[in-house]
């Protein structure tokens, strides 16, 4: 029952163990999962990085060049404004158009402005002022006959009275090179009439150089263009657009339209700075993570804490409540644990056991050498698992009967650390088994030697009756022929009646008699050690009960004996019987009971000695006699019959001193 | 050896095993004895409930009997005033000397091992019977005087006791508070009822009775 309680234990552990190698399997793939998003959110963070960035510069761009465009075109119509009043005023004046000073003015203020003109209505040259530093060679052909652009423009201005812009036109100032200009057209009206008109020539060139910022020309790439596309003028810069960040503008003027474009120097947006900013971001958000799963980590790292001293409290409580003792010892048989009620059942403290090596202090001095065998074959792993029995000395010196069930101690790595034993006290037990037996082997023993005492008994009681009879009966006749007074018939009576209890006391022995008869007549080949292992058994028991030891010295290959097998084992008992009670009283480990048996010429020698005081010469001289004992509870017929038994043998049952002490009792039987 | 001297006695002889009761018998009849047997204690006892003794009864009991052991049957011999004059005598047989021991320490006249030695157990019958002959005068003449005593009234009794305390006449008459004359008169009826002629008679008869009736 113990040993499947181990079991069990075993097989729970391993049920234990099981789901955490899932556990485990399952930890390796959320790991895994985890660096896979941990990967997934860089990229993310990156990528959103990346937008976010050129989002932003294409917005910054874009809020740009409407600033710039916007103070282009705030620039132009401011143009077109003061040549109108300028125009105006000349009327006023009586003279066609502005003065001189007035056009010089015009074109102080604006330095993109390359010539202003006023032309009267016949397309005659009024005045013409230019702007400081322009070659007059390279614009001459362009001042003096009017281009088609500009005419348009002039006639629109003409037709509509407001001024306007013409479409731009290019100049040329050597081979190949020259610029594009626009004219800016402003009507002069004389008595509600078409007089002139004020031209302001603004080279494109020279816009985007004065009206574009240059910290803006700095970072980007400035340019004009027609609205399809043609290029008209390009702000030099030290680097061409990269096409990354580009804007678009339109400057609208009456009349035309023309495009500003700005293509940023900047690239696209570089990786490194970026990256770093999403590290940092994702090496927060994995330290939160991190932190959180540590915090997770250690509550459920206490539950189990908690849970584990739970469940030692659990099993100390269990252990203690045991009546089993449990004892572990390791590979060297030094004990590591015992329970309290292996302490209880031994009498010694937890702290004198634990940590001690073999041989230890509750085993019997003179098992001492079985004991230490048995444990070195165990730790040597020749046994695997067991039940035996043994015997315990208590530290108060009594002994007790324990039932031993061992089995290997393993720790979670499969490998063996030592040996866990439960053991149970079983001397009450026992106690009452060899109680038991006793009586068993008392009643078996009844139809042989024991009851021979009994039989005894028993005879001289049912052999009283009749012989009192008798005496009577015959005193009572004496008496009657002595008084003289013969009553002849009477007396025939008495001594009937005598007769008859005589017979019935004769019937009595003859009883008997047949009852010893019967164990009388066999006669077989008897080898002694079949008689020595035939009473065995008993011989343990009553050897037990005075914790005796017995030694067999009996050779397998002696001859055998013509006798009876029963009553030669009888004899050997009851002398084996007698040397342990013998030894009684002398100390436990001295207690050595020999039964031998040797050839000695044409007789078979079988002799029992014992370690006991001997028998001192009083009492050897009746050693043999009937009805002669020392024990309180004898009949004295044990030895007496056991020499009758040998003499019937043919052989001879003697009695001699041991050496140093005890007796030897010798059987001689002939073979 | 002595034979056939005072034959007016009854052995009593109670064992289980009809053979030595016959026996006994007849040892016993050889030297003039009558008796009678029983099987059991039952049996001696219920013939005993049934006769009281009136003549010297010797019992002779075998310690082993059947159901009720002889010195159970002793025992509740012992209980019964009018059964204590016969005198016991116990048989035992091997193993039982303790018991009989014990019997004899409180009271049993002797106890024989069987086998015994025959005509000494007789002449040990014999011993008992005259003792149980003692033993039933002085039970009769207790019987007698307690009959007597019975038939004394009241006053007879607080004046024979004063008489016995060796008071005169006047004194009694004094202490119980009646006239001298009455006192007389009572005396003489005390005398007369317990058969004495004076106070020393008197006093003689209560003293051979053991027990104090009169003091009662």
């Amino acid at each position: 029952m113990l040993s499947s309680h181990l079991f069990d234990a075993r097989a729970a552990q391993q049920r234990i163990a099981a789901p955490a190698v899932n556990s485990k399997s399952l930890i390796a793939r959320l790991a895994a999962l985890a660096v896979l998003l941990f990967v997934l959110l860089a990229g993310a963070v990156l990528w959103l990085s990346v937008r976010f960035e050129a989002a932003d510069r294409q917005n910054q761009l874009d809020t740009e060049l409407h600033q710039v465009a916007f103070g282009m075109r705030t620039a132009l119509n401011d143009h077109l404004l003061t040549m109108q009043q300028i125009a105006g005023l000349t009327q006023q004046a009586g003279a066609l158009g502005p003065t001189t000073t007035e056009l010089a003015a015009l074109l102080r203020d604006r330095p993109e402005a390359v010539i202003a003109q006023v032309r009267s209505a016949d397309d005659q040259i009024v005045t013409t002022r230019y702007a400081l530093g322009t070659s007059l060679n390279s614009v001459s052909n362009v001042v003096e006959v009017i281009p088609y652009e500009s005419r348009v423009a002039l006639a629109n201005a003409q037709r509509s009275n407001t001024p306007a812009a013409s479409s731009p036109y290019f100049v040329a100032v050597g081979e190949g090179v020259g610029f594009e200009v626009i004219d800016l057209w402003a009507p002069i009206l004389a008595q509600g009439q078409f007089a002139g008109a004020v031209r302001l020539m603004v080279s494109l060139p020279k816009l985007l150089n004065e009206r574009v910022a240059t910290t803006f020309a700095r970072d980007h790439e400035v340019s004009l263009t027609e609205p399809d596309g043609t290029l008209l003028a390009r702000r030099i810069s030290a680097n061409r657009g990269r096409g990354v960040y580009t804007a678009t503008q339109l400057i609208d003027l009456p009349g035309t339209t023309f495009v500003l474009r700005a293509n940023s120097l900047r690239g696209a947006p570089s990786l490194i700075p970026n990256m770093v900013t999403s590290l940092v971001i994702v090496l927060a958000a994995a330290l939160i993570l991190t932190v959180a799963l540590l915090v997770r980590d250690v509550s459920r790292r206490l539950a189990s804490e908690r849970r584990i001293a739970q469940q030692e409290a659990f099993r100390r409580a269990m252990e203690d409540s045991l009546v089993t003792g449990l004892r572990a010892r390791d590979m060297q048989g030094v004990v590591t644990y015992v329970n309290p009620a292996f302490c209880e059942m031994v009498g010694y403290d937890m702290t004198e056991l634990l940590g001690r090596a073999p041989p230890m202090p509750y085993w019997p001095p003179e098992a001492r050498e079985e004991y230490t065998k048995r444990l070195s074959a165990r730790l040597s792993g020749e046994v695997t698992r067991e039940l035996f029995e043994a015997v315990f000395v208590r530290k108060n010196g009594t002994r007790i009967m324990v039932w031993v069930a061992e089995s290997p101690l393993v720790d979670e790595r499969g490998r063996q650390t030592g040996w866990m034993a439960s053991v149970l006290d079983v001397t009450e037990k026992r106690a009452i088994e060899d109680l038991n037996r006793q009586q068993e082997e008392k009643l078996a023993a009844t139809a042989r030697l024991a009851s021979m005492g009994e039989v005894a008994s028993t005879l001289a009681h049912e052999l009283n009756q009749p012989l009192a009879a008798i005496s009577s009966y015959v005193t009572g006749s004496i008496n009657m022929l002595e008084s003289g007074v013969l009553r002849a018939d009477e007396v025939h009576g008495a001594l009937v009646q005598a007769q008859a209890q005589a017979q019935r006391a004769g019937a009595i022995i003859h009883s008997v008699h047949n009852f010893v008869q019967r164990r009388q007549p066999l006669r077989e080949a008897v080898r002694a050690s079949e008689v020595v292992q035939n009473i065995m058994p008993l011989l343990e028991l009553v050897a037990r009960k005075h914790t005796a030891r017995i030694r067999i010295d009996v050779d397998q290959a002696l001859p055998t004996v013509l006798g009876d097998r029963v009553m030669l084992e009888q004899v050997l008992l009851n002398l084996a019987r007698n040397g342990i009670e013998a030894m009684s009283d002398i100390a436990a480990e001295q207690r050595l009971l020999v039964i031998a048996a040797r050839q000695s010429g044409a007789n078979l020698l079988m002799t029992v000695t014992d370690q006991g005081p001997g028998i001192d010469g009083a009492v050897r001289d009746k050693l043999f006699t009937p009805f002669y004992s020392t024990k309180p509870q004898g009949m004295g017929m044990g030895l007496s019959i056991c020499r009758s038994v040998a003499e019937s043998h043919g052989g001879r049952l003697t009695y001699r001193d041991g050496e140093p002490c005890g007796a030897v009792f010798e059987l001689s039987l002939p073979i | 050896m002595n034979n056939n001297v005072n034959n007016d006695g009854l052995v009593l002889i109670c064992d289980d095993e009809s053979a030595v009761r016959d026996a006994l018998a007849w040892l016993l009849r050889s030297r003039g004895l009558e008796s009678r047997g029983f099987a059991s204690g039952e049996d001696l006892l219920a013939h005993l409930e049934k006769h009281p003794v009136n003549q010297p009864v010797c019992i002779v009991l075998d310690v082993r009997l059947g159901q009720t052991s002889g010195v159970e049957v002793f025992s509740s011999l012992r209980k019964q005033e009018q059964h204590a004059v016969a005198p016991v005598i116990f048989l035992t047989g091997h193993g039982d000397i303790p018991m009989a021991v014990e019997a004899v320490k409180q009271g049993a006249f002797d106890f024989f091992e069987k086998p015994f030695n025959d005509n000494a157990l007789v002449d040990r019958v014999i011993s008992a019977l005259a003792s149980s002959r003692d033993n039933l005068q002085q039970y009769r003449a207790s019987t007698q005087v307690r009959q007597r005593l019975a038939t004394l009234s009241e006053r007879e009794r607080q004046v024979m006791e004063l008489v016995l305390s060796g008071k005169l006449n006047k004194q009694i008459a004094d202490e119980l508070d009646i006239a001298m004359r009455t006192v007389e008169v009572h005396r003489a009826s005390v005398f007369d009822k317990m058969g004495v002629r004076s106070a020393v008679d008197l006093a003689q008869l209560l003293a051979s009775v053991p027990h104090g009736g009169a003091r009662g």
